[in-house]
């Protein structure tokens, strides 16, 4: 069994020409679902009062926690960000957490799907940086400090978000297949112990990549941030000296 | 190779989409249904703040009335107690002062009783002394004493002189006689001198008409319009009758008047 066996990508059930219809794209769709119809029945009759469903609370208690965690790395409100660094951390978590059903395979057990996904977080960082900053001044950051550092500050990005891509894979990767390696052995105690794992592992990953998109995204877009914290710091100034 | 790159374009897509779906069922909704809570939990504060701002106003408005209240019936309550010390002092001052009339209208009733039973005392005691004088006197009269006093009336006619003298002259010229009167009845020798001293006293024989008065104790009155010579008893008892009186009036007023020294010794040390 070679490593491209152990993709999600080989189950493919539908082909034609160059279009296929694997087991990666089938579980993301099911995940997708899963989100969409959740959401969607969670949310039918939301409450602004103060009773609250149980679903309404625990969606809230989410959105809520990805919130405050985006606004504290951003350091800026976090409204933009919250719908693509949210989902990054709800896909992830459950097609991660669907890993306790017997015979699901976590779309993000696939490099196709991370490297998807870290794509997807080249292609944002730029938009946001952009967006916060201006186009000049964001294509500026890759001749900072020297022009000399455009090279290295490519690499860099590229580098960090093929780091991205491998590591949620060969985490979500190896865990799945040792499961699987060890269901095989011993067929009771290890796998359920290393399934458990498993989930822990793909809880803290699916964070892991969700805030590493977010410090990336910031670091992009801290020019305004920077701007204001000079305009903070001249403010102060001023005041010190008319003190 | 490990990546499916078609694989990755719908990835990519779905990706997409499911962040699209997110947005529109869960974090638009869930954001909108929080903020909705917090405007409403921040209303309800505003609310709460101002109704506790009100209440508080409305608190120290109370408060403010209380205190005024305390204040104007405290006052009400201080003028209250000045008009009633007022009142009462005035009420005791009038009280006194009643009292004080009463007791002057009393003394003054008290003094005129006094001073009239005093002087129906003095007056009883000069008649009953004058009377039992004259009673005396009358049962003492006799034809020497009535002589006697023939003789007294004659020398005091011959004392008259000067302007009473010129007096009688001009009030017996307007007279057409002269009325004698006598306790006692006069003889024909008495009746003559009596006539020979008044031609001396006032010139000329007057006609004479002679009468018994019983009233004139041992005594005689000549009678001329506007004039009257007289001697009697009667004088003599009259002026000892006034003279009674007179004492004793001036010695029941030096008993009243140590009498009331005592009273007001008596009267300070109560006073003060």
């Amino acid at each position: 069994m070679g490593i491209k066996d152990i993709s999600p990508d080989v189950l493919v059930f539908w082909s034609w020409h160059w279009a296929k219809l694997n087991a990666t794209i089938v579980y993301t769709w099911i995940a997708m679902l899963l989100l969409t119809l959740g959401s969607w029945l969670a949310t039918r009759n939301l409450q602004a009062g103060r009773k609250l469903s149980r679903w309404q609370n625990f969606l809230e208690v989410i959105v809520t926690a990805m919130r405050n965690q985006i606004r504290e790395i951003a350091q800026r409100d976090a409204a933009p960000f919250l719908p693509f660094v949210g989902t990054l951390f709800l896909f992830i978590a459950l097609s991660n957490l669907l890993a306790i059903i017997p015979g699901w395979v976590p779309p993000t057990a696939s490099l196709s799907t991370t490297a998807a996904l870290a794509l997807v977080v080249l292609i944002g960082v730029p938009i946001y940086g952009i967006q916060s900053r201006g186009f000049k001044q964001y294509l500026k950051l890759y001749v900072q400090p020297s022009p000399i550092m455009l090279p290295m500050n490519l690499l860099g990005e590229l580098s960090r978000t093929l780091a991205l891509a491998v590591r949620l894979f060969g985490n979500i990767m190896s865990g799945t297949k040792i499961a699987a390696i060890l269901l095989a052995i011993t067929p009771i105690l290890f796998p359920v112990v290393m399934q458990a794992l498993g989930l822990l592992t793909g809880m803290i990953q699916a964070y892991i990549f969700a805030v590493l998109a977010m410090v990336y995204i910031a670091s992009a877009a801290r020019i305004q941030q920077e701007r204001e914290q000079k305009t903070r710091e001249g403010a102060l100034a001023k005041g010190d000296d008319n003190g | 190779m490990l990546i499916d790159w078609f694989t990755v374009a719908a990835q990519v897509v779905n990706f997409l989409i499911l962040v699209w779906l997110l947005k529109r069922f869960l974090y638009d909704r869930i954001i909108k249904a929080i903020d909705q809570r917090e405007a409403d939990i921040a209303a309800r504060f505003e609310q709460a703040e101002a109704e506790q701002d009100a209440a508080a106003r409305q608190q120290s408005e109370l408060e403010q009335s209380r205190r005024e209240l305390e204040e104007k019936s405290g006052a009400l309550m201080t003028e209250a107690k000045e008009q009633a010390e007022q009142r009462r002092r005035e009420l005791v001052n009038q009280a006194k002062q009643e009292v004080e009339g009463q007791r002057d209208d009393w003394r003054e009733a008290l003094e005129r009783d006094r001073q009239a039973l005093a002087g129906d005392l003095a007056r009883l005691a000069g008649q009953g002394a004058a009377g039992m004088a004259r009673r005396a006197m009358e049962d003492l009269a006799g034809e020497e004493v009535d002589q006697r006093s023939l003789e007294v009336f004659l020398d005091k006619l011959a004392g008259v002189e000067g302007d009473e003298r010129r007096e009688l002259k001009s009030a017996l010229g307007q007279a057409e006689a002269l009325e004698v009167r006598s306790a006692f009845e006069l003889d024909e020798r008495q009746r003559r001198r009596l006539g020979q001293a008044l031609g001396e006293l006032l010139g000329g024989e007057p006609a004479l008409e002679f009468n018994r008065e019983a009233k004139l104790i041992l005594g005689l009155e000549v009678r001329v319009p506007g004039r009257k010579l007289a001697w009697s008893m009667d004088e003599y008892l009259g002026e000892m009758e006034q003279q009674l009186v007179e004492r004793l009036a001036r010695a029941l007023n030096s008993a009243k008047t140590r009498q009331g020294g005592a009273d007001e010794a008596r009267e300070e040390p109560g006073d003060a």
